[in-house]
């Protein structure tokens, strides 16, 4: 995770920052983007960070990524050991879906910022895996302790560019 | 022997279905049906949950439409509480709803649609989406998506959310109007003016290109339903239903929509969950009749609005009397959205716009409610039945796309027979099918998550099951 943080760091100067924690908060550990979203906002940050919440990527985010010089996404993960963080650069789509309505993937959102505004910024992805995705608003208790953990890197990081 | 085409799942257009085409030995068209195969279940679920949850609950029917199902739902929630709401929530809703309505048809209209008409019928299946017109009409697509983000913020920005928004309830909305609100809006407005302005400019001129088309897509006679308010004029939250028939004149007086079952009646079909509502007085199919913009414009008077109402005089010059053609669905939409724009503007003027008292609170006072609203698709209808306590035993939800059954269906028959030919299956062939059921704009319930996971497959089969040809898309 150290690593990925600094990595981030070379990317970026001191221009906009968006941040989208995405996923849906009545489905368990799902929700763990806006929590996390949540936890930043609550952090001292410079004032050129933006941060946005939503259930879905949806196509009309393709504008303020574009505005943006750096997209930090977060989202929940399955699959690995819950509570684990990762996050990973995300290429740009060359061949998004043809069809496009309620959700775009990260790399089909940066083609469009790319196709429609000229601009497609380096945009991170940021996940905490998760175990429990049923009905509720509660994290699972793994996935509860990485929320201040991941707040704080990401708050760190940004402070750092 | 006799083959058939299936078409399945059919593409940019909200939910899961697929056509299938029934062919003569010589390979000509003899049959063609639109089958809805998915199925919700909302009426019953929600059997025993309180009258109060309803506009929460239903709302969850779509993710498009969503405000539409929380509108008709609150209705008859304020029916079963037996209130009258303040003003004040009336004009929120109906800003709510106009909002909606705008963000619906621009993802009608630009994303799903508009590569048909930009990149041709014919195009590569691969490029012909929303994608593909970034790259070659890039203000177009840009257009796109400003004009449906407008109409999110607007319900985001009234009602709380832009999805299943939390602020309409029964009795009224949870919040009154802010003056941040409102400004933010008035500050968008003259863009959108100048966006819809060039929309439909570009847009008039491209139907030049699409004259067989609109000669084929969904033209024939039928009844069209929609709502008017007192005046005759064009409302898309409250009003009288009124329907006509092919040559404009009115099929009886206009009626309280509550009263909707001694006139529409709904068939069904071993073959599809949808139902086909029909008109009752004229039986079933004969009662076929059409709902939705194109709908909308038929039977009104005027708009009601200044911009709009000199697009709707050039609307009304394109057919003889009622304009039949279900291609000018996409027009109607953007003539729709001209009046949205305007009402939303007169709305937030209104000098009690700011009135806090924007809910009545009551409990239930009625076993019966039915709340009747236009949605983006055409006229909805949410029927309940509660006990003593408020708790629900019955619901009956008429969704604007199924009015449209019997006539999606005919459609389909009307461009297979025109374009299909059996022997050969070529990829303009079967988009025009495709095509035609995008004209109504079809919203099978939001299930449109799994849509750009699925290919598109059309097969060729004879009598034995065996394919003879075969088309894959996706």
């Amino acid at each position: 995770m150290p690593a990925a943080a600094s990595s981030m760091r070379s990317f970026v100067a001191d221009a906009p920052i968006l941040v989208i924690g995405f996923g849906n908060p009545l489905r368990g550990d799902d929700g763990v983007g806006w929590r996390v979203a949540q936890a930043l906002e609550a952090l001292a940050l410079p004032e050129q960070v933006t941060i946005i919440t939503c259930q879905q990527l949806t196509p009309e985010l393709a504008e303020p990524v574009s505005q943006a010089s750096l997209v930090i996404l977060i989202d929940a993960a399955r699959g690995g050991i819950p509570g684990t963080i990762d996050c990973q650069l995300v290429p740009l789509e060359t061949q998004p879906p043809p069809t496009l309505g309620h959700h775009v993937e990260p790399g089909a959102l940066l083609a469009y910022a790319q196709a429609l505004y000229g601009s497609a910024p380096p945009l991170w992805l940021w996940t905490i895996m998760g175990e429990a995705f049923e009905s509720g608003d509660s994290l699972s208790p793994p996935v509860e302790a990485a929320v201040p953990a991941l707040a704080h890197v990401l708050c760190d990081s940004i402070h750092e560019l | 022997m006799t083959r058939q085409i299936t078409i399945d799942p059919i593409t940019r257009i909200e939910g899961h279905s697929r056509i299938t085409i029934q062919l003569a030995e010589d390979g000509s068209v003899q049959d063609a049906r639109f089958h809805v195969t998915q199925y919700r279940g909302f009426e019953k679920f929600v059997e025993g949950r309180p009258f109060y949850e309803m506009p929460g609950i239903m709302g969850r029917i779509c993710g498009i439409c969503t405000v539409s199902h929380e509108l008709a739902s609150a209705k008859a929630c304020d029916e079963i509480m037996a209130v009258r709401i303040p003003h004040t929530a009336a004009s929120l809703r109906r800003i709510t709803n106009l909002g909606s309505i705008i963000q619906s048809h621009a993802l009608s209209f630009f994303y799903l649609s508009s590569p048909d008409f930009l990149l041709g019928m014919e195009s590569d299946p691969a490029k012909r989406s929303i994608f593909g017109l970034a790259q070659t009409h890039p203000e177009i697509a840009r257009d796109g998506v400003r004009l449906r983000k407008f109409g999110q913020e607007i319900v985001e920005r009234v009602a709380g959310r832009r999805l299943h928004p939390q602020g309409i309830v029964p009795g009224g909305m949870a919040d009154p109007l802010t003056e941040e609100a409102r400004e933010a809006i008035l500050k968008d407005l003259p863009e959108i003016y100048a966006l819809l302005h060039r929309t439909l400019d570009w847009f008039k001129r491209a139907m030049e290109d699409y004259h067989l088309e609109i000669r084929t897509f969904g033209n024939f006679p039928t009844l069209f339903m929609g709502t008017v308010d007192r005046a005759g004029r064009l409302d898309l939250y409250d009003g009288k239903l009124r329907i006509i028939d092919e040559r404009g004149k009115r099929v009886g007086d206009d009626f309280d929509a509550r009263s909707y079952q001694d006139f529409l009646g709904e068939a069904v079909e071993p073959w599809t969950y949808m139902k086909f509502p029909y008109y009752k007085p004229l039986g079933y199919p004969d009662g076929i009749y059409r709902v939705g913009p194109l709908a909308r414009l038929n039977i009104i008077d005027t708009c009601g609005t200044p911009l709009a109402d000199q697009e709707f005089a050039e609307f009304r010059q394109l057919d003889r009397s009622v304009v039949l053609s279900s291609f000018y669905f996409h027009y109607a939409r953007l003539i729709e959205c001209v009046y949205a724009v305007e009402k939303i503007e007169d709305l937030l003027n209104e000098p009690d716009i700011f009135d806090t008292q924007v809910r009545a609170h009551a409990g239930p006072n009625s076993g019966e409610g039915i709340g009747v609203t236009e949605a983006p698709r055409g006229t909805l209808i949410h029927h309940y039945r509660v006990d003593d306590q408020g708790r629900m035993t019955w619901a009956n939800l008429i969704v604007s796309t199924t009015h449209n059954n019997l006539a999606m269906n005919r459609a389909v028959q009307q461009v297979a027979h025109r374009y299909v030919d059996g022997n050969k299956l070529t990829e303009g062939m079967l988009n025009r099918v495709e095509a035609v059921i995008r004209t109504f704009d079809p919203c099978l319930s939001c299930s449109t998550h799994a849509q750009n996971q699925l290919a598109m497959r059309v097969e060729l089969v004879d009598a034995s099951g065996s394919v003879i040809d075969e088309v894959v898309r996706g």
